[in-house]
């Protein structure tokens, strides 16, 4: 990391004094606020992909919030909390790089104020409550960097009534087996064809590499995930996605496994259009995809097709109870 | 290929640059421009109001600028003679800041960098982490209208400190820091063109070739341009070769449709 920009409120703050010993060498930028850089305009995303930055900053407000209608894997209270926002993959269909002007990486150093959050939240509600992360990162990938994961593991041992949801595509799973698994914790995989992985998710471990660290996590008694989202065109879909899943099935004890979801390749139409500004060759777009009800779909036959056979395959090893369509 | 702007304020900080760079006096209505094959240079005057118009008028004269650099002199603690980069520019009398992405590299990374304030009237009272400057924040306002954070920098030399005041400075001086510091400022416009000529690939250069002669040979609107751009970029990525397309007597509809239908006969697959 070249250049770390911390804010002024956190200039002091152990969190970011242990993360600046990290860079020596890097250059320190004091901002007032981090919207003043990540929300800047006149930014270039892809420049900024190549060589992004470190924003240490404190989050304000509201630090949990309700998932949206259909985010959920079986509870009835859900929530997601962003520690970080943006991601070091450079997935092609990432909504991230609709969603921010900068591929800057926040880092939020007041992880404090999201535990008191969430608990203030768990007190809230009679019954179990969820919390998603990696909604606007992913949960595991910087990790080493932020060390986020093994304080949120303590929180959530500490608060039976709470379960957490991790995800990401990333093998950094030390933070995880290092401790005995936690019975409210779910830690959830986006899994990907091996080609499509090569073509369209770029910087991601492959789907061998994810399996592996799944299987590492299954024999440790962790609750595994697996999220097949996005499903994306292809005129070859049944054959890798076939593969795909006979490397799923043959690598892991599907019976044991916590939550399935699917979901297919979708977008709100004004970051489809910054996709293709920014990767105009990316194959994803080559697929018949079209306006529909505001987002950038394929046609809703195509759909049915990809999910029916995803579903076939799924249901030959899990059961209902496992199965989330949409999440 | 195209070219990096060089923004200066004064006759002596454009000198050296004309002299190491090959430059030669350009006709521009109004602007003081020097070009070369690689460069241009716009000695735009001193103060922020010269500087964004100079700016702003530049870019509407050469749309085609691949980055900026601003090169000149500016007050701080630093020693005599340092080159400096901007990792922030700020207007003091507005307030408005920018961040210029400098990028991962060996050479950005050699320099040290400062927030780099824009005065109105020359001020003599220095600050640790902060250079002074005339001119930064009015280039900035008028060329971020154009181009991204990434494109527009900004590299100082230090012409006065509390040690060497303001009154030490004179056009001998200045000539004198700015050739110093040619290395510097050479090394970091050879990164900038490095990275902003990067971009033209071979498959849009023969996809620009393709829509010029095309577009030389149909009734067209800039809606049709702007469609058969997409769909012939998307032909080279989806099929792998240009597309061959009769367009003899042939309307602008008809080759979108041809160009539609020879697309969707492309299957894709992910191997
Ligand atoms: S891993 Fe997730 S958050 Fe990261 S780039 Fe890919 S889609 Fe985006």
């Amino acid at each position: 990391m070249d250049t770390l920009y911390i804010e002024d409120a956190v200039a002091n703050h152990p969190r970011t004094l242990t993360l600046r010993s990290r860079y020596p060498k890097a250059r320190i930028v004091s901002i007032e606020h981090y919207g003043d850089v990540f929300n800047a305009p006149a930014q270039n995303f892809k420049h900024q992909k190549a060589s992004p930055a470190l924003i240490l900053a404190k989050k304000p407000g509201k630090r949990v919030l309700p998932t949206p209608p259909g985010y959920h894997i079986g509870g009835e209270n859900n929530y997601y909390f962003s520690h970080m926002l943006n991601c070091v993959y450079d997935c092609r269909y990432c909504f991230l790089q609709g969603m921010y002007q900068s591929a800057h990486y926040v880092v939020f150093i007041n992880s404090e104020d999201f535990f008191a959050d969430m608990d203030r939240t768990v007190r809230e509600h009679n019954d179990d409550v969820w919390f998603f992360s990696g909604y606007d990162c992913d949960s595991l990938a910087l990790d080493p960097i932020t060390g986020f994961v093994d304080e949120c593991l303590s929180f959530f041992d500490s608060q039976p009534q709470a379960h957490l949801e991790l995800r990401t595509k990333s093998t950094q799973i030390r933070p995880l087996l290092k401790r005995a698994a936690i019975n409210n914790a779910v830690v959830a995989f986006s899994l990907s064809p091996e080609p499509i992985v090569s073509a369209e998710e770029h910087g991601t471990p492959s789907l061998s590499k994810r399996l592996e660290a799944l299987k590492k996590l299954q024999d440790a008694g962790w609750k595994i995930g697996l999220r097949f989202d996005p499903l994306l065109y292809a005129d070859n879909f049944n054959e890798i996605y076939g593969a795909m899943f006979d490397q799923v099935f043959a690598t892991l004890n599907m019976s044991d496994v916590h939550s399935v979801s699917l979901g297919v390749f979708r977008l709100p139409k004004a970051f489809h259009k910054k996709l293709v500004r920014l990767y105009p060759d990316a194959k994803l777009l080559n697929a018949p995809i079209a306006a529909r009800d505001g987002m950038m779909s394929y046609p809703e036959d195509v759909e049915e097709t990809m999910r029916n056979f995803c579903m076939q395959r799924l249901q030959q090893h899990i059961g209902d109870h496992q199965f989330f369509p949409c999440t | 290929m195209k070219r990096l702007c060089i923004i200066t304020a004064l006759p002596a900080e454009t000198r050296p640059l004309l002299d190491a760079l090959s430059l030669q006096q350009s006709n521009a209505r109004h602007l003081r421009v020097y070009a070369s094959e690689r460069f241009l240079l716009l000695e735009c005057g001193p103060g922020k109001m010269n500087a964004a118009a100079g700016t702003g008028a530049m870019l509407q004269a050469y749309p085609d600028i691949a980055a900026i650099l601003n090169v000149g002199i500016a007050g701080g603690c630093q020693p005599i003679g340092q080159s400096v980069l901007a990792h922030q520019v700020r207007d003091h009398a507005s307030g408005a800041r920018w961040y210029p992405h400098l990028p991962d590299n060996n050479t950005f990374r050699s320099l040290p960098s400062q927030n780099i304030t824009t005065i109105d009237a020359p001020d003599t009272h220095y600050r640790q982490g902060e250079l002074f400057d005339m001119e930064a924040a009015g280039i900035f306002t008028a060329a971020s209208r154009h181009l991204s954070t990434s494109q527009i920098h900004c590299i100082k030399v230090v012409s006065d400190n509390p040690e060497h005041g303001i009154e030490t400075i004179n056009k001998r001086t200045v000539i004198a820091l700015i050739e110093n510091a040619m290395p510097d400022i050479n090394s970091i416009l050879d990164v900038l063109h490095h990275n902003f000529n990067e971009e033209h690939n071979a498959v849009s250069v023969e996809g620009d070739v393709l829509i010029s002669n095309l577009l030389q040979q149909i009734h067209h609107t800039v809606n049709d341009e702007r469609i058969l751009r997409k769909l012939i970029h998307q032909h080279i990525v989806k099929a792998g070769e240009i597309p061959r397309l009769d367009t003899q007597g042939k309307s602008s509809a008809h080759i979108r449709k041809t160009l539609q239908s020879s697309i969707a006969a492309h299957p894709v697959i992910y191997e």
